[in-house]
């Protein structure tokens, strides 16, 4: 009886303790230092970047955007030099740029026609701008 | 030993929480260890705090490039302050246990209470303190 | 002050609260004595409701420096309480202010007295920046209990940006008569020195270089250019921008901005600015150092702020754009709206030049496998641009921030004078 007696003495004074400890209130402060730096990609790279693996998963894609975007540069690039590729004849045209790139600029290529066919791969896509690069 | 390296892990870890627990720890070993526990306690009880005061001032100075001249200093004082009128208390508290009768319901209760009002109190000022 | 409870009281609370406790289910006293003193500490502690009175004041040694160069400041500290308090201080700048020694920093002030700390402040970055206030966090002697409160003044820095020394500047194709007071004078009468050449039937004694003239043996007169100026109108893009961390292309093209418009009013042009962005902003063209300041001020005040709005020409009203100026664009060219205006304003027959703050210092590739493409497609893209704009006859100096800018210039005025004679013949 009396061993009840202490034990129940004993645990009401625990939870009340416990109750009292929960009570008191506890800040956290707040950490505050200096955000990590972030990285922007500028809206033109992040669209670029989108381009390149869309245009690898599909052959529509490739045509529709990618395709205007590389025959510009080719044209800038050869206007500066003061030639145009649509007056060059095809096979100097294919010299110059390679097969790759000149099978996807070449003027009058057609839509491509199976939609679902992969586009331009990654290997591939290096290669063209490695003769861009070099024109 | 292990109470002591808990201690330091705790600074160095930045935990207040943990320093309390470590001092809680080696509070326990100590008095397991001891034979005449009763007579040391106050001494053991003064030195602890003094440690954790020592320990949570090592924490909240971190980090902290530049420090005044006294700020250690005084607080270390303080401490030392409470633990010299704690370990006295202590030691009333010891006198007035070894003369005190045996264990009985009423005193276990007169325990609990006496436990109550105190945690109670501590509540009651820090939320009161808080506001 | 806010008051607040310090997180340890929890933790010592329940510290005290489990001796209490195995104290009163063990029989064991020893371990109610040995928490004893905490229990002391923290009601000690918590009792003391004083709270501390802390002013501040901060003063500067300069107002104004220039973009990595540092100013002094002091920090004053004044406890009007009764007690002494220890202080942690956290000084709240803007972004890319740097001080030293840095925060936070712990203090010690007196009853009734005052302390000061000695602080340098380094300047990173150009801006309407602010020192102050403090951010203050005081402790009760036990430190249980902490009082944050967010004292003293905020005080303005102005940091001037870095510019680059240019001796060469862009012509400009056109120059207008002297507004005011000379322009009969302006007919081929000036101070600027242009060439020395054998005199002619008509040439003016007073025009004679008697220097030359004894060297060579015969008649030399020197020419001068007519004392005429031009308008320039400096067009800051800011639209969009790259930035890594805290640099970005709109810091390179302030500093660039500031470089040309205190060359173009040290030759005595005037020069007007116009914020280009989300934001538009313009300051109409005048001549001499006040413009210089109110320039500089007006950069200062930039940033890119984002928005879908489109802007046109016409939105920039007519007293800003003279006709005959020479409008400079600072851009990064990141955005279709600054590319739209640039080639609105040549269809006009505008006298343009752009200083194209090139992006990438700021944008490496992505991780993905494809974004070193992009990259490098981005770049072929970016050329492409350039060659546009050149065809048009819009010279286009892409310009490195940690190349020279003068060099840079003289290609675009070497292309300027080569369309010049193009379009002549």
């Amino acid at each position: 009886m009396r061993l009840l007696a202490e034990i129940a003495l004993v645990v009401v004074a625990a939870a009340g303790a416990v109750l009292c400890v929960a009570l008191v209130p506890a800040v956290k402060w707040p950490a505050a230092r200096r955000p990590a730096p972030r990285r922007t990609t500028p809206e033109q790279l992040a669209k670029l970047e989108r381009l390149v693996s869309s245009a690898e998963a599909s052959s529509l894609q490739a045509h529709a955007y990618l395709r205007p975007l590389l025959a510009e540069i080719v044209a800038r690039r050869l206007a500066a030099r003061g030639r145009r590729l649509e007056s060059m004849p095809p096979e100097r045209a294919r010299a110059l740029l390679g097969d790759g790139l000149w099978e996807l600029v070449r003027p009058g290529r057609p839509f491509p026609v199976d939609r679902h066919a992969p586009g331009v791969s990654q290997p591939e896509l290096e290669a063209m701008l490695d003769r861009l690069e070099a024109l | 030993m292990v109470a002591a390296i808990s201690i330091l892990l705790a600074v160095a870890a930045g935990s207040e929480s943990a320093v309390q627990v470590s001092i809680a720890l080696l509070a326990l070993l100590i008095l397991m260890r001891h034979g005449d526990r009763l007579a040391l306690a106050p001494v053991y009880a003064g030195g602890l705090l003094i440690v954790s005061e020592l320990a949570q001032q090592a924490i909240e100075l971190r980090g902290v490039r530049s420090v005044a001249a006294w700020v250690v200093g005084a607080r270390v004082a303080r401490a030392l302050a409470v633990a010299a009128f704690g370990a006295a208390v202590g030691a009333a508290a010891t006198l007035a246990v070894r003369v005190a009768p045996g264990r009985s319901v009423a005193f276990t209760a007169l325990g609990a209470a006496a436990l109550l009002m105190a945690l109670g109190a501590i509540t009651w000022l820090a939320r009161r303190q808080a506001r | 002050m806010t008051r607040a409870v310090a997180p340890r009281v929890r933790g010592l609370t329940a510290l005290c609260g489990a001796g209490l406790i195995a104290a009163l289910a063990s029989g064991q006293a020893e371990l109610a004595i040995i928490v004893l003193p905490f229990a002391l500490l923290v009601a000690l502690g918590l009792a003391d409701r004083r709270e501390p009175r802390l002013s501040a004041t901060i003063e500067l040694e300069r107002e104004r420096v220039l973009e990595g160069a540092a100013t002094g400041a002091i920090l004053a500290f004044r406890n009007d309480g009764d007690r002494d308090v220890t202080v942690e201080l956290e000084l709240l700048t803007t972004r890319r202010l740097e001080v030293q020694p840095a925060s936070p920093l712990v203090l010690r002030v007196g009853a009734g007295a005052r302390e000061q700390l000695e602080l340098s402040v380094f300047a990173e970055r150009w801006g309407a920046h602010s020192v102050g206030p403090v951010q203050a966090r005081a402790r009760d002697p036990f430190g249980l209990v902490i009082w944050t409160a967010t004292i003293g003044p905020s005080v303005s820095l102005r940091v001037f940006p870095r510019e680059q020394r240019l001796r060469e500047l862009i012509d400009p194709a056109r120059t207008q008569p002297f507004l005011g007071t000379h322009v009969a004078r302006a007919k081929g009468e000036g101070i600027e020195f242009a060439d020395v050449r054998p005199f002619m039937t008509g040439d003016r004694v007073r025009r004679i270089n008697w220097r030359v003239t004894a060297r060579r043996g015969t008649l030399h007169v020197t020419e001068r250019h007519p004392e005429q100026a031009s308008d320039v109108v400096l067009l800051v893009d800011t639209f969009a921008e790259a930035r890594t961390g805290e640099a970005g292309t709109l810091d390179d093209a302030v500093r660039a901005t500031t470089s040309l418009a205190k060359a173009f009013l040290a030759r005595r042009d005037r020069v007007a600015l116009v914020d280009f962005g989300g934001t538009l902003s313009w300051l109409e063209p005048a001549f001499g150092t006040t413009q210089l300041y109110r320039v500089i001020d007006a950069l200062l005040a930039s940033e890119i702020a984002f928005s879908y709005a489109w802007r046109a020409v016409d939105s920039i009203p007519r007293r800003v754009l003279p006709p005959a100026a020479l409008i400079v664009a600072v851009t990064p060219l990141l955005d279709d709206r600054s590319l739209a205006l640039l080639l609105d304003l040549r269809r006009r027959g505008r006298d343009l030049t752009v200083v194209e703050v090139s992006p990438l210092g700021h944008v490496a590739p992505g991780p993905r496998s494809g974004d070193e493409l992009a990259h490098r497609l981005w770049r072929l893209q970016r050329d492409a641009l350039r060659l546009r704009l050149q065809s048009l006859g819009i010279g286009v100096a892409p310009w490195s921030p940690d190349g020279e800018l003068a060099p840079v210039l003289e290609g675009v005025n070497q292309f300027r004078r080569s369309t010049r004679h193009a379009a002549r013949a």
